[in-house]
């Protein structure tokens, strides 16, 4: 097994409401193994991108991290990022330097009134002691290498001369400008099209094998998670239910959860002439999140008086993957 | 550049060319003429004009023929020779009138730009940054306050205050012993001395109203994707706040110079008034009060020019500030 880079125990996140604190995430552990893909995969509002902000601290008013360590194995000596103070030097060399982050609107995410140069020249000189000049070559550089046309002329554009796309391209060499060893990518191609979906994730695949990065990958698209992970998380509600390797999720779903979410994805022929499977209901209100196990009033597999009482306990399988379901329970330790 | 600045120009123009006319056609529009009023200011001294005086009179000051005759009459003389007419009040040309005031209009007005951006930029900052804190309550409070306050009554205030406790009013810009020396340190110093009242009187209102804005625009901007995503790649939190959302912030603030110059110009009449200052505003009054119409058209004109003007300056200072306008135009 690789490396431990980035180990996530017990977080939790909430945000104040005026009816009360909501658990946005609610105990996740989670590891980033170095130079592997992690996928966090899961519906709307369960927790992803929390989870994800909430590593680089970047969780904002009303939200509070409330509960967890976040430990960084990159360094020499490794430390919990929550612990650390807000002007702690290694958070700022985390933040950008040894980790990149990339996010869901990339036109967004990109301050439209300097250049994307002028914005990636900043975050090289924030993390490198290069000067005005040759952060600008590896500026053009970085462009060139995340495949943006004509570097030369695109490092003044701004970013609303630019598509979707490029904004993501461009917002990916901001991340890597510190050749980072892990990469946050929070749904970045959500809001593109699916070309230049297929683009991206293509460039991410190659720079990963280049760099040797770990990627962290939050999507809700198990399209994209059968064509980037090696290991997946399925979250439901705050929570980690299912975490295993991407093959064995894919040939043998453990929880109820990931094996709805896999039936519900179309799949060409079989699917003509008859309505898609769907997950019955809605993700609850966290506020009022269900007693027992938080998926019961969904799951096919309930058992009544039992899944609707007990919290469900996290079973560990053979070859080290987990699923929080009541359903392994007796045969916790069996070959899975 | 030059090409958009001529069609600027060109639209300058012709917007202020229509303000005149409405402008004039509003002016004229009270019964009688400052001839009217001059008849009945004879009568109050028991002297009667004869129809003959009247028509001279009228002919002499140009109100003769219909108001399309007078208006062309102004208009031409105005783009033609520059001559802005006669003051019937003053007994003078209405641009001696204006220009007499003019500095001390302008000075007032700048001066109390300067301090309202000085002292608004940095609370409406704070405010919005250190949001539900003690300090942006007090400022929030103090902003409503100050809004709702209207200005006259804080001039009124201020002279209370400063009879209880001086036993002087403050009027005017300069003491008397000073106001008609000429420039040196003295006169500096006196005219500081009596600038910051109507500076606090007028600006209140200013500073509150700006306060609220960059309030709003800041916390508005602080909540988008480009902050958390520049505080992602570890631009330190002071640099991150100038750079960021404070330049796309600023952008309002640049667009109200349009609007805050002529009101900065009249100053406020009624505040001029109170505190007896030498600005256009009392001026104005009373050329209205008196049918001086000449001058009272020539104030509104010079107020409009300045309003053009500020836009102008405000949208070319956007385009200088953000590339979505600059770019936007040159495509």
């Amino acid at each position: 097994m690789a490396q431990p880079l980035l180990e996530i125990s017990g977080l939790r996140t909430g945000f104040e409401t005026h009816d009360g604190t909501v658990p946005a995430v609610d105990g996740v552990d989670l590891t980033v193994h170095a130079g592997k893909t992690l996928c966090v995969v899961g519906e709307s509002g369960c927790g992803k991108s929390v989870t994800a902000r909430s590593i680089l601290r970047l969780v904002e008013e009303p939200g509070r991290i409330e509960a967890g360590t976040v430990t960084w194995h990159g360094d020499d000596e490794p430390f919990d990022v929550l612990s650390l103070d807000h002007d702690d030097e290694r958070l700022q060399k985390l933040r950008g330097g040894d980790i990149g982050m990339i996010f869901q609107e990339p036109a967004a995410s990109l301050l439209p009134l300097r250049s994307i140069g002028a914005q990636l020249i900043e975050t090289i000189r924030n993390h490198t002691d290069l000067d005005k000049k040759a952060a600008r070559e590896r500026a053009i550089d970085l462009l060139q290498l995340v495949g943006i046309p004509k570097p030369h002329e695109r490092v003044d554009a701004y970013p609303f001369q630019l598509s979707g796309g490029m904004c993501q391209r461009a917002m990916i060499a901001i991340a890597l400008c510190a050749d980072p060893s892990l990469l946050i990518a929070d749904e970045p191609t959500t809001a593109l099209d699916v070309t230049t979906q297929a683009r991206i994730l293509d460039l991410m695949r190659n720079l990963q094998e280049r760099h040797h990065m770990a990627v962290m990958f939050i999507t809700h698209d198990l399209g994209v998670v059968a064509e980037l992970a090696d290991e997946v998380a399925v979250m439901y509600l705050g929570r980690v239910v299912e975490r295993a390797g991407v093959e064995e999720l894919f040939a043998d779903p453990k929880h109820p959860y990931t094996r709805a979410l896999l039936e519900s994805v179309p799949v060409l022929g079989r699917d003509r002439g008859r309505d898609l499977p769907t997950v019955p209901g809605t993700v609850p209100n966290p506020l009022h999140r269900p007693k027992g196990c938080s998926f019961h009033p969904r799951c096919r597999d309930a058992i009544a008086g039992r899944c609707d009482i007990d919290e469900p306990p996290e079973v560990v399988f053979d070859d080290g993957r987990t699923a929080e379901c009541v359903l392994y329970d007796d045969r916790e330790g069996a070959q899975a | 550049m030059f090409q958009y600045l001529g069609r600027r120009a060109i639209y300058m123009a012709a917007t202020l060319l229509a303000i005149s006319l409405v402008v004039f056609v509003i002016i004229s529009l009270p019964p009688g003429d400052f001839v009217t009023a001059l008849e009945a200011r004879y009568a109050v001294q028991g002297q009667r004009l004869t129809p003959e005086d009247v028509a001279e009179l009228r002919s002499r000051y140009g109100l003769d023929g219909n108001l399309l005759q007078q208006y062309l009459h102004w208009i031409t003389q105005i783009v033609l020779h520059g001559d802005l007419g006669m003051s019937f009040e003053h007994q003078k040309p209405v641009s001696e009138v204006i220009s007499s005031r003019l500095g001390a209009t302008l000075g007032v007005s700048i001066a109390t730009l300067l301090v309202t951006w000085a002292i608004a930029f940095p609370i409406g900052a704070y405010s919005a940054v250190k949001q539900h804190s003690i300090g942006d309550y007090a400022a929030t409070t103090i902003g409503f306050l100050g809004l709702a306050t209207p200005n006259f009554l804080i001039a009124l205030i201020f002279i209370y205050f400063s009879v209880n406790w001086f036993g002087s009013v403050p009027s005017g810009l300069c003491s008397p012993e000073w106001c008609d020396a000429s420039w040196n340190l003295g006169k500096v110093l006196d005219l500081l001395g009596h600038l910051w009242i109507p500076m606090i009187v007028i600006g209140t209102a200013g500073v509150a109203g700006l306060v609220r804005i960059i309030r709003n625009n800041l916390l508005d901007e602080l909540r988008r994707p480009y902050v958390t995503a520049a505080r992602a790649r570890g631009v330190p939190e002071g640099r991150l706040l100038r750079r960021y959302p404070l330049r796309v912030a600023l952008n309002p603030f640049v667009s109200t110079i349009g609007w805050v110059l002529p009101i900065l110009l009249v100053g406020d009449i009624v505040v001029g008034q109170i505190l007896g200052l030498p600005t256009l505003g009392p001026i104005l009054l009373g050329a209205l009060k008196g049918q001086d119409m000449y001058l009272a058209g020539s104030i509104i004109m010079v107020l409009s020019l300045v309003t053009v003007i500020g836009t102008l300056i405000s949208d070319l200072l956007l385009g200088w500030l953000d590339p979505r306008i600059r770019l936007g135009y040159l495509r």
